[in-house]
């Protein structure tokens, strides 16, 4: 199975504001993002990353862009004490991984 | 020969050093208007609390004479946004008197605009209590009774009607205090009767330089022409281009929604943009919509003083050592509450594991650790300065001698690297206010002079 880094042009993390930190994955072509899509749920958001579920902000696919976004409310806000990423940078890596299930053949 | 707007931007923060060739490229295109912007809540709410400029001095220096000097070269006038980092009065008075001594030193004159977008607590207050703030995603509820708490001036954002009118007023060289990005960038095509919903999203992928060009980077320029039905944007370095994925991923990059914006006035909706390439490497954009909110809204920001800091930093090397790491730091941190005259309510010790989950925090997957060395900061956030060094102290000594079982090494499991170990960092702050309140008129709140330089 590829992994979802195999299929992205881009994953990274970002500071939305100093209360979220958003995460765009935005695909290679646009086959690769109908492919991966339907992984982007709430479910799996709270797998890659050991978060409740109300912490997840939204989850919006961006078609036009073959891209998916998502976002998350901080455990503390940018700069904060016990705040790791002024940022919100360096926080992606946890969806290099993820395996994405081979295309089905119809 | 179609209408147009030629708008240079030049490096995505003031002083991040703006290549002199793109630079020189730029200008060869003959821009009306030369936007930057110069800050964000981004880099946390120490300097809108004290009142510290974010960009070093010269750095700024550098980057506003050679704006200054391509403005004089082209007659484009130069807005700046956001300046010193929050846009406080205080960060825009000092980017005026930049702009004054580099102005001077190149016989240069021109009508200044100052913006000054510090809103009084007072107002704020009142129109909490009227119902017309309220926090964003994520902000704490605050009540009118809290805004003592802030530290420093509550700064609001603004948006494209206070540069305007500054336009408007003959200003050639524009010091906006907070500014949405866009509007930097938008807000002359505004002016000139251009499309808004196409200035608005050209200025939101021009407000970082470089940044919606491949290779990505803020610290280079792009070049935008804005027309009646579209845009085009393209690098002003021959090694990037500007493609359809590059903008996109800007058009997502640090907002919460990816083609849904809100400012001031209202909704920016990228869901039906198109692409299509376009010479000189650049990308040609349509499609951009807009939808007015009934009431205009400015975003607010205050911080509010989280605590005084106090840390160590050391590396920890012996795997035996490494294995027990957490009863060593468990420890420690029982000792300090055992023998510190801090009482463990007046601080906060974080202990940062780089090498484990020093940088995702809680946010980690990986669970096991196979480093073969792990760097430490022991973090202590107290009420003053002196508790935090106090307890700080405490720490240090702890980690340095510290027994675990099995150990072979006999003495100092903390290797530090500076003399003195503990450092004392200061005051720490956080965000109070990241609100929206609703207002009457988009030019109201924020006060604007005219200066001859």
């Amino acid at each position: 199975m590829p992994k979802l880094r195999d299929l992205a042009a881009v994953i990274k993390s970002k500071n939305a504001g100093p209360f979220m930190i958003t995460f765009d994955v935005i695909l290679k072509d646009r086959r690769s993002f109908d492919r991966v899509r339907p992984l982007f749920t709430e479910e799996n958001i709270c797998r890659w990353y050991p978060v409740p579920r109300e912490r997840i902000v939204s989850i919006v696919p961006f078609p036009n862009a073959c891209a998916i976004k998502f976002t998350l409310l901080r455990r503390v806000s940018s700069g904060d004490v016990g705040d790791t990423s002024l940022y919100g940078s360096q926080q992606h890596v946890n969806l290099f991984n993820v395996e994405v299930p081979d295309e089905q053949i119809i | 020969m179609e209408k147009e707007l030629r708008v240079l931007s030049p490096v995505s923060i003031l002083g991040y050093g703006i290549p002199t060739e793109s630079l020189r490229n730029g200008v060869a295109r003959q821009p009306h208007v030369i936007g930057v912007d110069a800050g964000s809540t981004d880099m946390g709410a120490y300097f809108l609390a004290t009142g510290h400029p974010y960009m070093n001095r010269s750095a700024v220096k550098r980057d506003a004479r050679l704006l200054l000097e391509a403005r004089r070269d082209t007659g484009a006038v130069l807005i700046m946004g956001s300046v010193g980092g929050a846009g406080s009065n205080s960060h825009v008075d000092n980017m005026v008197e930049i702009i004054r001594e580099t102005a001077a030193e190149l016989d240069l004159h021109f009508p200044l605009a100052r913006i000054y977008s510090e809103i009084d607590r007072k107002l704020v207050e009142a129109a909490m209590h009227e119902g017309r703030v309220r926090p964003l995603t994520g902000a704490p509820q605050v009540t009118p009774e809290e805004i003592d708490k802030i530290s420093g001036p509550i700064v609001a954002q603004m948006g494209v009607d206070p540069i305007i009118a500054a336009l408007d007023a003959g200003a050639k060289v524009v010091v906006a205090g907070r500014a949405c990005d866009e509007a930097i960038f938008a807000a002359p095509g505004r002016r000139a009767g251009f499309p808004y919903p196409l200035a608005l999203h050209m200025g939101k992928l021009l407000e970082c330089g470089a940044a919606c060009a491949t290779p990505r980077t803020g610290r280079d320029s792009v070049f935008a022409y804005l027309r009646e039905d579209h845009f085009v944007i393209e690098p002003l370095n021959p090694s990037r281009r500007v493609t359809p994925q590059s903008l996109a991923a800007h058009m997502m990059h640090e907002v919460e929604h990816p083609f849904l914006h809100r400012e001031v006035l209202g909704t920016l909706d990228l869901s039906g943009v198109e692409f299509e390439p376009a010479p000189e490497r650049g990308t040609r954009v349509s499609g951009s919509r807009f939808t007015p909110a009934r009431t205009p809204t400015i975003k607010l920001e205050a911080a509010t003083l989280a605590g005084y800091r106090s840390f160590v930093l050391g590396g920890m090397r012996d795997p035996i050592l490494i294995q027990q790491l957490d009863q060593v730091l468990d420890g420690v941190r029982a000792r300090a509450a055992e023998i510190s005259e801090v009482p463990p309510d007046r601080y906060t010790l974080t202990y940062r594991v780089y090498g484990r989950n020093g940088v995702m925090g809680d946010l980690e997957s990986v669970s096991t650790i196979t480093s073969h060395e792990i760097a430490l900061v022991a973090d202590v956030v107290a009420c003053t300065q002196d508790e935090a060094h106090a307890v700080c102290d405490i720490v240090f000594n702890g980690l340095l001698a510290f027994p675990y079982k099995g150990s072979i090494a006999t003495t100092g499991n903390f290797a530090c690297p500076f003399s003195p170990e503990v450092q004392d960092f200061g005051p720490v702050f956080r965000f109070l206010l990241f609100h929206v309140m609703e207002v009457a008129d988009p030019t109201e709140h924020f006060s604007m002079k005219l200066l001859n330089i």
